[in-house]
């Protein structure tokens, strides 16, 4: 099996917050707090410093810049990379969680795969 | 948007980023920056500053450069610093002290701060460097002809006992003399202590194997230096932290300039920048060493810190600036401004 070389949590969070549609830098940290129901709290240098490698591997782009209030607001979007980079990263951390799950199974079968 | 946000963008370089972070901190409805939220916003600053986000290479590049000229700035910082450490005082009541009841004469080995041999000036330093024996220059006492009739050990335990009542700080004497090779003994012909007191330090010898010494007598010179102020330690640190942050920011403009260049431009700032750290990198942290080492250190400091620098590594150090010279002039004349990336990609 090839090895997918994991991807940091802010990572992950960043370019899920961007599959449903394009965010500017406040949208995708506000998206971020919601779908991890408030576990990751993405500081706004964090989020820049991830966007603007993600943006040199060609998995984010720019979609558009908008004017509010005289402030600079950029939008960005999940390229077809970022969402293939995406899809493999859930792939993996599913295929570790099941791994876990059957491990775990055999000592406290409450914990262990779903079966239904 | 608070000023403190508009300070801190400023960790970024020039470009719309700084106006995407204030629009963030406008919408979050952000008034001041937490302690946790500074940090983050100056380490990821800095690290935008440098270009080429997907690159590890130029953080590693930029670390090692901000190193060497964080010692360059620690040694100029320092050597500037020096000027204002207060000069030898009169040495006539410590000559008293010492040798009471004898003439004692004061002889110097420098003119200035430092003594060179050679006695070069500004413009062959920057040139040639300095002789081996650069070091801080120093004040010798000693009695006139050198020789005082009596035992050492004795006279040793007196001098000691006269300078503790005068204020000095004395330390244990040291037996010193010739080693035998087969036992490893010292072949005890004479004492060494020091005595500190008011940012002066004095060393103190007493020989007996000393060319043409009287019977009964034993030859003795006291040395004296200025210690290294605590204060002057500071100024050294801010120095490196300076050095350190320009040397960062110059390494961040060239990258950021040469970023999208062609292949020979980039090479031809990488390249000679590595090869300059080959050359400067050792210097700049045996000059830690040094530095560390006069700060913990309560005796006389010798050589300053960046002595090396300007002695044995004179050439390699002067080599690997104009190195850093080549770098710099390819991105100032053959690099552009990074573009934006807005108007890379939007297909």
């Amino acid at each position: 099996m090839a090895s997918v070389k994991a991807m940091r949590e802010p990572t992950f969070w960043i370019l899920t917050a961007l599959v449903k549609q394009a965010r500017h830098g406040y949208g995708i940290i506000q998206e971020v707090g919601t779908l991890s129901e408030g576990q990751v709290t993405l500081q706004a240098g964090t989020l820049y410093a991830a966007l603007d490698r993600l943006h040199a591997e060609g998995l984010v782009a720019v979609d558009r810049d908008e004017k509010v209030d005289g402030r600079d607001r950029r939008y960005y979007r999940l390229t077809e990379g970022g969402t293939a980079a995406l899809a493999a990263e859930t792939e993996r951390l599913a295929r570790i969680s099941r791994t876990a799950a059957t491990q775990l199974a055999a000592v406290r079968p409450d914990l262990g795969p779903a079966t239904a | 948007m608070s000023r403190p946000y508009r300070l801190l963008v400023r960790a970024y370089p020039p470009g719309r980023r700084r106006g995407e972070l204030l629009d963030t901190f406008a919408e979050a409805g952000r008034a001041r920056p937490s302690v946790r939220e500074t940090l983050n916003l100056i380490r990821h600053g800095l690290r935008a500053r440098l270009g080429r986000p997907a690159s590890r290479g130029v953080v590693v590049l930029a670390t090692l450069i901000a190193l060497v000229t964080g010692f360059v700035g620690a040694s100029f910082f320092a050597r500037v610093g020096w000027e204002f450490v207060p000069g030898f005082p009169d040495t006539g009541a410590v000559s008293e002290t010492l040798f009471p009841g004898l003439n004692a004469s004061t002889s110097r080995d420098g003119d200035g701060l430092f003594f060179d041999v050679t006695y070069p000036s500004y413009a062959e330093v920057l040139l040639s460097g300095h002789d081996e024996d650069f070091s801080f220059s120093t004040l010798t006492i000693a009695p006139d002809g050198g020789f005082i009739p009596g035992d050492y050990p004795a006279w040793t335990a007196a001098a000691q006992q006269r300078l503790v009542a005068d204020g000095w700080q004395v330390s244990d004497a040291e037996v010193t003399g010739a080693t035998w090779i087969a036992t490893g003994e010292i072949d005890d012909s004479g004492r060494r202590f020091t005595a500190t007191r008011d940012g002066l330090a004095l060393t103190i010898q007493t020989e007996t194997d000393v060319v043409d010494t009287p019977a009964g007598s034993f030859y003795v010179t006291a040395v004296m230096d200025r210690l290294t102020p605590p204060w002057l330690t500071v100024v050294s640190v801010l120095g490196l932290l300076a050095g350190a942050l320009a040397g960062w920011l110059g390494t961040g403009w060239v990258s950021r300039r040469t970023e999208f260049a062609r292949g020979a431009v980039r090479s031809l700032t990488r390249e000679p920048a590595v090869l300059a750290l080959i050359l400067l990198l050792p210097q700049a942290l045996l000059g830690f060493t040094g530095l560390v080492f006069t700060a913990v250190s309560s005796g006389p400091p010798g050589k300053p810190f960046w002595a090396l620098s300007l002695t044995y590594g004179f050439g390699c150090g002067l080599l690997g600036f104009v190195l850093f010279a080549v770098s710099l002039i390819t991105a100032v004349v053959a690099g552009r401004p990074a573009p934006d990336r807005a108007l890379e990609v939007s297909s």
